[in-house]
């Protein structure tokens, strides 16, 4: 039995605490609170999750705040990570942009840790998207999957963790 | 020496005009501030936050950012929060930081002013209950002068 430490990033509501909600074996840790910017609820310090596999393998999901002022928690929560995951909302203006700010904070954790982009809010058509996505991250010489994911439907963020996991697992075959 | 930021100045952080749109009740969150500074002896910072982390007001005879000060005090008391209720108590009151050369407590203020989060730091000189009762005194008077944001 193996545990893995994954840690979702990306911009204030693209989905973080969603997507650990959504498959988190159990109701996960929440720092929410209500927004003084928007009408929803933000995170301010950490979510966190669990998911078991079947193989028994223990995920361990963790969130951070999206706002760059929160900025001094991100090293914190994502010491010991094993994979990362960049979630962006596409629907929002600049989506690359948001893309380059997250690469750009995480570089040390991209360089060396299993990393995929998911993009979330990716209807209705004329987005960008994956392919769009892909592009983008090649003209900053990065290689890394894309795909595109709802946070609220399990089999989504599922998919999502596997593929890190999958990732994590043929880098420590290596 | 202590200094409490000119009210005109602060005037200009969103959300101090947010939480506080009269001038009247501005000046008088300031003053409550300066209160509590001047009653705590070996207190030398306050710094009032909303709950997500963004600077309201404060007052602090150190060169202080109070920028990431309140996303820290905010990510502490949610923190601070939450481990209560994981750990099945209720009713958080503080989350308090006891140092070698110092002592901080971060408390949420009363309804209606429960978006916002006091910080008081003090030196060692400082008695830990004259600092819970003076911040439980300043974050009472300002929630008496608060407009609070409408749901």
């Amino acid at each position: 039995m193996q545990d893995h430490k994954l840690l979702f990033i990306g911009s204030p509501g693209v989905g973080k605490t969603t997507a650990i909600r959504t498959v988190s074996d159990y109701p996960p840790v929440s720092t929410e609170v209500p927004s003084t910017e928007e009408d929803r609820n933000t995170t301010v310090a950490l979510d966190f999750g669990e998911l078991t596999l079947e193989d028994g393998d223990i995920l361990r999901l963790y969130g951070v705040p999206g706002q760059d002022r929160f900025d001094f928690i991100w090293p914190l929560v994502a010491e010991g990570a094993m994979g990362l995951i960049v979630l962006v909302d596409v629907s929002l203006p600049e989506p690359m942009a948001t893309l380059d700010m997250y690469l750009d904070n995480f570089a040390d954790h991209v360089a060396e840790l299993p990393t995929i982009v998911a993009l979330t809010r990716t209807q209705p058509s004329g987005l960008p998207g994956p392919v769009e996505c892909a592009e983008h991250l090649a003209r900053r010489r990065l290689d890394l999957p894309v795909v595109a994911v709802d946070p609220r439907v399990r089999n989504d963020v599922l998919f999502l963790v596997s593929m890190v996991v999958a990732m994590i697992e043929k880098r420590m075959a290596a | 020496m202590k200094s409490v930021a000119d009210p005109k100045e602060k005037a200009r952080s969103a959300p101090f005009e947010q939480f506080f749109p009269e001038q009247v009740q501005r000046d008088a969150c300031l003053a409550a501030i300066a209160r509590l500074l001047e009653g705590v002896k070996g207190s030398y910072a306050s710094v009032l936050a909303t709950i997500d982390g963004k600077p309201v007001a404060h007052a602090a005879n150190e060169e202080w950012r109070p920028v990431r000060v309140a996303a820290i005090v905010g990510s502490l008391c949610a923190l601070g929060e939450t481990l209560c209720k994981e750990i099945n108590q209720r009713g958080c009151r503080n989350v308090l930081i006891e140092t070698d050369t110092g002592l901080s407590v971060v408390q949420r203020l009363p309804s209606p002013a429960d978006r916002l989060i006091l910080l008081t730091s003090s030196n060692r000189e400082t008695n830990l209950g004259v600092l819970l009762t003076y911040t439980r005194t300043c974050a009472a008077a300002i929630a008496r002068v608060v407009t609070p944001p409408r749901d």
